[in-house]
């Protein structure tokens, strides 16, 4: 059932009148209507002019998803019902409402995850076709939450209160990131002075950064993806050797944290099948992709002389949480949850970042991506390009998803809407932005969905650190394998053979088995002599 | 008419708990589970709310807003009454017309006041907040950008 509220002052008859015409067309709509003092009538659901605050309750309570207003009371109890929201903002334009703060408030709760939002009746018909997909979620703790509960406690008592004190901008969470599980919650702060230049500049010979101008962005449509290297032109005729220098001992300074992405775009069948998150995938006998990553990070905090480096993993709504590896000294790491609908990884940043200040750094990189070269040797070359956003294009001109960025350069990204980072913000703001381009070759590997992206990345990953010249020699020459790795908690028999595979905890290989490009999850079980190729096996296949 | 509840137990205070009806309503109720050791009545304008207040003492007073100047003073005139009735140590509010008579009048009497501005107000801090605030003994916003030196502070949300 579908309960639609207004509440009880004001009629919105935008709101119910899309909804009934909307049931009117969809015989199995089940919807009841709470409209207000409105002259519209609905047509195909019931309805009620006023509901007493029981009544009300009880039809959020029996209702699958609610459709209101964006009016507190509404999404409140709504919320304490644990009953999935869409609403739809009333406009003062429109003469709904005295003001917009019902605009206002519906773009914050969004933001935190909260609610759904139609922002009007086109968004609101399309989101009504999708309300099956929209699902209970937890009630809401019955009271408010225990911060302000216990102010408010001293306070009646007598007691001195501790008020936050307010100084520019306030370090708070603007995610609200219910899931955060911050070793260390405090993160780098960005005002520390500059300090002396005395590192010289390790640039890379060969490795030129081009200005990109942006126009790609015009033609997003056609290839979203192909940012394409443009020549070598102006900004970097003014680039000498100094400005790259100054720039680098600038970010060196100011580069607050290593943001990781990790939201899924899409499930994958790999991820499924293991049960855990691509994160937590082995590298190597002893580390996970994480724990790949924060080795990377922490050499890149040495080499930089940064004290203390945070990594901070940001996952969207649904994306696994994945386990923390244990954290090095100087290299805190939190896992933060974006609960809100799936709106893009450019506001994504801006809300992470919003804690920064505007002249601070960050790097940003995709989590599911194994680096071939070392960290802080990619970011060297990044920095020294000198834009406010640095990011690296493979050679074959599609960027990897490395970018190095200025934080008051995401201030202009909107509140709404879908914008990915990679593919709209970036080209967008190459028109008001200095954005420099790194060209290199093979730094990452592609973003590891499929069992083939695994496999291929670990064996170009170990391949690197083992004798370069015979691995040149025998590069497509599949029958050697060049991992065979077991995790800690697997059982594999001597005599079995794993070739290019992975053994996750809680499997086991017996006698004379064979794995090959294969992964084989916990509680799977190959049988003596089993042959098993390009596979993902899981417990219960 | 002496305070006796008061001088019993000097710890358990009198809080009167004020919101209009509807999204100041549900808020206050979020609220108000911090004075649960202390003696609440509740004030709003809507009469059919009483259901969920239990057994704490309960008014409804008629609703007005800063256009209807005399439904103002009629309300004003209502509360005042009821702050006469009942004493209050301390008066909370989470907003609107009825709130602000009701901080207004309960600093004159004596009582201690909080005005939380409602979660609804996100851009700036309501009107009657903005007003009342600065007469309120602790001001708090729900919105952490919206926190001054000064007040109104945040010290979390009702969510």
């Amino acid at each position: 059932m579908i309960f639609v509220t207004v509440g009880t002052q004001l009629p919105f008859d935008r709101l119910v009148k899309t909804v009934d015409e909307w049931a009117s067309v969809r015989p199995y709509a089940d919807a009841f209507a709470q409209i207000g003092p409105a002259k519209y009538r609905p047509k195909s659901m019931p309805f009620a002019e006023f509901l007493d605050a029981d009544e009300c309750r009880k039809k959020t309570e029996q209702a699958d998803v609610v459709v209101a207003h964006a009016g507190m009371g509404s999404i409140l109890t709504a919320l304490e019902l644990g009953r999935p929201v869409l609403v739809m903002p009333r406009l003062a334009a429109l003469g709904e409402h005295r003001n917009d703060h019902q605009l206002a408030t519906a773009k914050k709760l969004l933001a935190q995850g909260r609610i759904f939002v139609a922002f009007d009746e086109t968004e609101l018909l399309e989101k009504l076709e999708f309300l099956n997909k929209y699902q209970a979620t937890e009630r809401l703790p019955v009271c408010a939450c225990p911060s302000l509960l216990s102010t408010l406690r001293s306070f009646v008592n007598g007691q001195k209160l501790e008020l936050p004190l307010v100084e520019g901008k306030l370090q708070v969470d603007p995610l609200n990131l219910v899931d955060v599980e911050h070793k260390q919650t405090k993160h780098r702060s960005n005002l520390q002075p500059l300090r002396p230049a005395l590192v010289a500049i390790s640039g890379m010979p060969g490795h030129q950064a081009d200005v990109w101008d942006g126009s790609v962005g015009d033609d997003l449509l056609g290839e979203p993806q192909k940012w394409g290297n443009r020549g070598v032109d102006l900004a970097d005729r003014f680039d000498s050797p100094l400005r790259s220098q100054a720039a680098t001992q600038t970010i060196k300074s100011r580069l607050a944290s290593v943001i990781l992405l990790a939201g899924r775009l899409r499930t994958t069948d790999l991820a499924k099948r293991i049960g855990r998150s691509r994160l937590d995938l082995p590298v190597d006998a002893t580390r996970s992709l994480l724990a790949h990553w924060r080795d990377e990070v922490a050499q890149l905090g040495e080499k930089w002389g940064c004290d203390n480096l945070p990594i901070r993993v940001l996952l969207d709504r649904l994306a696994p949480t994945p386990m923390l590896p244990p954290v090095i000294p100087g290299v805190p790491l939190s896992v933060e949850r974006d609960r809100s609908e799936y709106r893009g990884t450019g506001g994504i940043l801006r809300d992470a970042c919003s804690i920064y200040d505007d002249e601070a750094w960050v790097l940003v990189a995709n989590a599911a991506q194994l680096l071939f070269e070392e960290l802080h040797q990619i970011v060297e070359r990044l920095a020294a390009a000198g834009g406010e956003i640095n990011v690296v294009n493979e050679n074959d001109g599609i960027p990897n998803g490395l970018i190095l960025l200025k934080c008051g350069v995401l201030r202009a990204i909107s509140d709404i809407g879908f914008h990915d980072m990679k593919e709209q913000v970036v080209p967008a703001m190459a028109r008001q932005r200095l954005v420099k381009v790194v060209s290199s070759h093979g730094v990452t590997s592609p973003p590891i969905h499929s069992l083939h992206d695994y496999t291929v990345a670990l064996r170009r990953y170990h391949g690197k650190n083992t004798d370069n010249r015979s691995v040149a020699g025998e590069k497509n020459e599949r029958w050697q394998s060049r991992f065979s790795i077991r995790e800690k908690g697997s059982v594999v028999a001597p005599s079995a053979v794993i070739h290019d595979s992975v053994v996750l905890e809680g499997a086991a290989v017996e006698r004379e088995a064979v794995v090959v490009r294969s992964v084989v999850g916990r509680g799977a079980r190959i049988g003596p002599g089993q042959i098993v190729v390009d596979q993902v096996v899981s417990g219960t296949n | 008419m002496e305070n006796l509840t008061t001088e019993q137990d000097p710890a358990r205070k009198r809080v009167l708990a004020v919101a209009s009806g509807g999204g100041h309503w549900v808020q206050l109720l979020r609220a108000t589970p911090a004075f649960a050791e202390h003696d609440l009545a509740y004030v709003t304008t809507l009469a059919s709310y009483r259901a969920q207040v239990g057994a704490a003492r309960f008014y409804a007073i008629k609703d007005a807003s800063r256009w209807n100047k005399l439904g103002l003073m009629l309300m004003a005139l209502k509360v005042l009454v009821i702050v006469l009735r009942e004493r209050p140590d301390i008066v909370i509010s989470t907003g609107a017309a009825v709130g602000y008579f009701a901080l207004r009048i309960g600093k004159l009497l004596g009582a201690k006041t909080v005005w939380v501005d409602s979660i609804a107000n996100v851009e700036k801090v309501s009107l009657s907040g903005q007003s009342i605030g600065k007469h309120a003994d602790l001001w708090l916003t729900q919105w952490p950008h919206l926190a001054q030196p000064d007040g109104p502070h945040f010290c979390g949300s009702v969510l």
